[in-house]
């Protein structure tokens, strides 16, 4: 088409290839997208102003609420902002518990992506399948927190429950379930032929702009920004794994391009970085207290004294998660900063729409795993026809006779 | 070139002088086994000064911006700390995460935009004109990113004077 023919395109607030409500302006020559313009702001919720009127302790649960993937991830944050704050030590034992649940954390969310992706490009067997495999981390997560999501297993100064002796074993097959599959499912996700034609190419961004528009997460790493929390900033068990790297494409044998194809092997590799964590936790988990204080009135009373601030970061499946508050002799800090790894990306989706095809806007966009504001839980249900409302202790009832079901405890 | 903190502040001291406020350091540990001191740097500057400030940091290493400004809000003034890591990517556990505070009096809330130095702090620097009041001088993009267009001016959602209010929610079958 000739200059001067362009054309806008709007794509959301709504559409059926976006889990989130955001909307995009593309002009359009033909099918080629020559420039982009973004707009949010649908789904603010104002949690940072909801912070600051609660406590220290009920920031944790409002907080695993900002978004239901990454739902140990913000808490985490949050937690080492405060401790940070407050120059609190964590017990040893609790640096490994909060590991191997930040660690089963990403194998959800990673796999989650997988399947998103293979969607997005008509792969809806890869879909299947991924999100079937899912399923064993997803029981793993919810017999060892009691949820799916919104797992209320931190605190401030440590996590609220043990990784028993019991529940070792269900960790331990989760994992070996994990390595035997590994290999068959990376070749897939990897070799398929429609993988790397979709993928290959599509959605550049590059190593300078991933530096300049401070990308974070799989979508820096797999444009060769080596970048990762884990790795560049101590928290929890991590210092103590000595193989422990940011893993980009070069673990792959390719120099990073920073397309789709190269996130698809940052996050499967990174499935299998996951896998080997959780292991060397449960090979090396100390034996001790899980918490400095397990009494919350005495935590917030602690809290309470301290005058200070402390940023919080923690690489969350996504990308790095900050969070930045300040305490100021009150039982909650005066100001709640919370950054999700989606805010930093953002501004990183319209390098990499330049020049791509209208068909690959589905693909690019969930490339970067976009952060969702979540919606509330479902309350009505629609089954055959008929309409039925479950309460939330209906829903409550419901979800400890499942957690029984995988601990395998007759109710 | 990895820079110790203390080199840091020696370098902006001297290019700064007096504008630089306060500078200290300040350090905590992790892990378990294998114990890792990690060290952060927290820095005071005139208001004016920021955007100078960012750029000399930015001549010692590339920088990324951590977290959107945090806000401690007085009577009289606001102040801004604007959170960036140097030296990520570099060497195991050798990042180091620098706060930089500006004092901005309530009466002349305004700022100058660094998105020159470091593109990535645009949408950051949206959310404190919308959020807070805050006038960032030099902006690329000057229009609403967060709050509704149609919103009126002067309402700034996380500033000390707007009240939150519980509304009853309704759902519709």
């Amino acid at each position: 088409m000739s200059k001067g023919s362009t054309y806008k395109l709007q794509i959301g607030p709504t559409h059926p290839a976006f889990k989130e409500p955001v909307r995009f302006e593309f002009e359009v020559d033909g099918e080629h997208i020559l420039n982009c313009d973004i707009d949010m702001g649908y789904t603010h919720r104002g949690i940072e102003k909801v912070a600051v009127e609660r406590n220290f302790i009920q920031i944790i649960y409002l907080l695993e609420r900002v978004c239901g993937i990454c739902s140990f991830s913000h808490p985490m944050g949050y937690c080492l902002a405060v401790e940070n704050a407050a120059d609190m030590e964590v017990p040893a034992r609790a640096k490994y518990i909060r590991t191997i649940l930040g660690e089963l954390e990403r194998l959800h969310s990673h796999l989650l992506w997988t399947g998103v992706a293979a969607h997005e490009i008509g792969f809806d067997t890869l879909f299947y399948y991924t999100w079937t495999i899912r399923e064993k981390v997803m029981d793993s997560l919810e017999a060892v927190t009691g949820n799916r999501v919104n797992y209320a297993m931190l605190t401030i100064g440590g996590v609220r429950r043990d990784i028993t002796p019991d529940l070792v074993p269900m960790l331990r097959e989760t994992v070996d379930y994990y390595h035997e599959l590994y290999d068959k499912a990376s070749e897939i996700l990897l070799d398929d032929l429609t993988v790397r034609l979709r993928s290959e190419n599509v959605g550049i961004l590059t190593y300078d702009q991933a530096v300049n528009l401070c990308a974070v997460g799989p979508t820096a790493r797999a444009s060769g920004l080596a970048k990762d929390v884990r790795v560049d900033y101590p928290v929890n068990a991590y210092p103590d794994i000595p193989w422990l790297k940011a893993i980009t494409p070069r673990d792959f044998g390719k120099e990073p391009v920073g397309d789709v194809y190269d996130r698809f092997i940052v996050r499967v590799l990174e499935i299998k970085q996951s896998i080997d964590i959780i292991e060397f936790c449960l090979d090396n988990m100390p034996e001790g207290p899980i918490a400095v204080e397990t009494n919350a009135i005495k935590m917030i009373n602690s809290l309470k004294k301290i005058q200070g601030e402390g940023i919080g970061r923690y690489e969350a499946p996504r990308g790095e998660v900050s969070h930045y508050h300040i305490l100021d002799n009150r039982e909650g800090p005066v100001c709640s900063k919370v950054k999700a790894p989606t805010y930093s990306n953002i501004i990183s989706w319209v390098p990499m729409f330049l020049g791509a095809e209208i068909a690959d806007i589905p693909l690019i966009m969930s490339a970067i795993d976009p952060c969702i504001a979540c919606a509330d839980r479902m309350s009505m249900v629609n089954r055959s026809g008929n309409k039925f409302q479950m309460s939330a202790s209906d829903l409550r009832k419901l979800s400890i006779e499942k957690m029984n079901r995988i601990r395998g405890i007759k109710g | 070139m990895i820079l110790r903190p203390e080199d840091i502040i020696k370098k902006l001291s001297d290019e700064l002088g007096e504008r630089l406020l306060d500078s200290s350091i300040r350090e905590r540990y992790d892990g378990h086994v294998n114990k890792v001191i990690q060290k952060h740097l927290y820095l005071k500057v005139e208001r004016d000064y920021l955007h100078r400030t960012v750029s000399l940091l930015r001549e010692m290493t590339i920088l990324h911006v951590a977290c959107p400004m945090a806000t401690k809000e007085n009577e009289d003034f606001l102040e801004l700390v604007y959170s960036f890591t140097l030296f990520f990517a570099e060497e195991r556990f050798k990042e180091l995460p620098v706060m930089i505070t500006v004092v901005l009096p309530k009466d002349d809330l305004r700022v100058r935009s660094c998105t020159d130095i470091v593109p990535g702090i645009l949408i950051m620097e949206m959310e404190a004109q919308e959020m807070l009041g805050v006038l960032v001088e030099d902006i690329p993009d000057k229009r609403r990113f967060f709050t509704p267009e149609c919103l009126e001016a002067g309402y700034h959602p996380l500033r000390k004077k707007f009240e939150t209010k519980a509304e009853e929610a309704t759902i519709n079958e």
